[in-house]
C-alpha cells in the first residue's frame, strides 16, 4: 500500500472540529483510509507538540496543558498503522539537505520532511502548506 | 537494537499486527477527527510562522 505523509498542520486541522480546514481534512483521510498507509517523523510530531499548545488559546495551567497535550498527542498515535519515518542517517549524506533546499526553494525544515519522504518512498502528503509549491508542481509528490 | 541501561542488548523483532479492515480503520479515525473543540484555531501561515521563529530564514 502507498504511503501518505501527514503534515503537522494537517493532524491540528484533523484533531480541531473548530477549525474551518477540519471537514476537509476528514474528508481527505477518511478517503484515504482505503488507499494509504499513513506516517509522520519525529519533525512532524515535534512541531504538533510545539503548536498544538498555541490552539488551545485560553489560559490555561502548565499541568493543564501536558495533560491535554498527551491526550491528543494519543489520539494522533492512534491512527491506524502509523508508521515514524526518518531522514538518512549516513554521516556522508547530510550534504544532500543544501541540495533540496536549493533546487526545491525550501525552508531547511520543510526540505528534511521532503528528504524524509524521499527516502522512505512516500509520493503522497498531507499538508495545508503552501511552501511546496514547487514540490508539487514538478510532481514529485501529490498533494492529498 | 534494545537499549537497556545504556547498552545494546538484542535486536526488535517485528511484529506482524493484524490488518484492520476498512471499516474499523474508519471507525478510529471517527474517534481522532474533531476531538478537540478548540475555536477557530490558527491558519496554517500563523502555524508557520509559529514553527519559523525558532530558526533563522535562511532562504531569501
Amino acid at each position: 500500500m502507498p504511503k501518505c505523509y501527514l503534515d503537522s498542520n494537517f493532524l491540528i486541522y484533523l484533531l480541531n472540529a473548530g477549525s474551518p480546514s477540519n471537514k476537509i481534512a476528514t474528508e481527505k483521510i477518511n478517503n484515504a483510509v482505503s488507499e494509504y498507509t499513513f506516517s509522520v517523523s519525529h519533525l512532524t510530531l515535534d512541531e504538533f507538540l510545539r503548536s498544538f499548545p498555541h490552539e488551545l488559546k485560553q489560559k490555561r495551567t502548565q499541568k493543564e496543558i501536558f495533560s491535554q497535550l498527551q491526550f491528543f498527542f494519543n489520539k494522533i498515535l492512534l491512527i491506524p498503522n502509523l508508521e515514524i519515518l526518518t531522514a538518512p542517517i549516513g554521516v556522508s549524506r547530510q550534504i544532500e539537505i543544501i541540495s533540496i533546499m536549493e533546487i526545491y526553494k525550501l525552508h531547511p525544515r520543510d526540505a528534511y520532511h521532503f528528504w524524509i519522504m524521499q527516502s522512505n518512498n512516500v509520493k503522497t502528503f498531507a499538508t495545508f502548506d503552501n511552501d511546496f509549491t514547487k514540490v508539487f508542481s514538478d510532481k514529485i509528490l501529490t498533494k492529498l | 537494537m534494545v537499549i537497556k541501561d545504556g547498552k545494546a542488548v538484542g535486536k526488535i523483532v517485528p511484529i506482524n499486527l493484524p490488518q484492520k479492515s476498512i471499516a474499523e480503520k474508519l471507525e478510529i479515525i471517527k474517534s481522532i477527527a474533531g476531538c478537540a473543540k478548540l475555536g477557530k484555531g490558527s491558519t496554517p501561515q500563523e502555524l508557520n510562522k509559529l514553527l519559523d521563529d525558532r530558526y533563522a530564514k535562511m532562504l531569501p
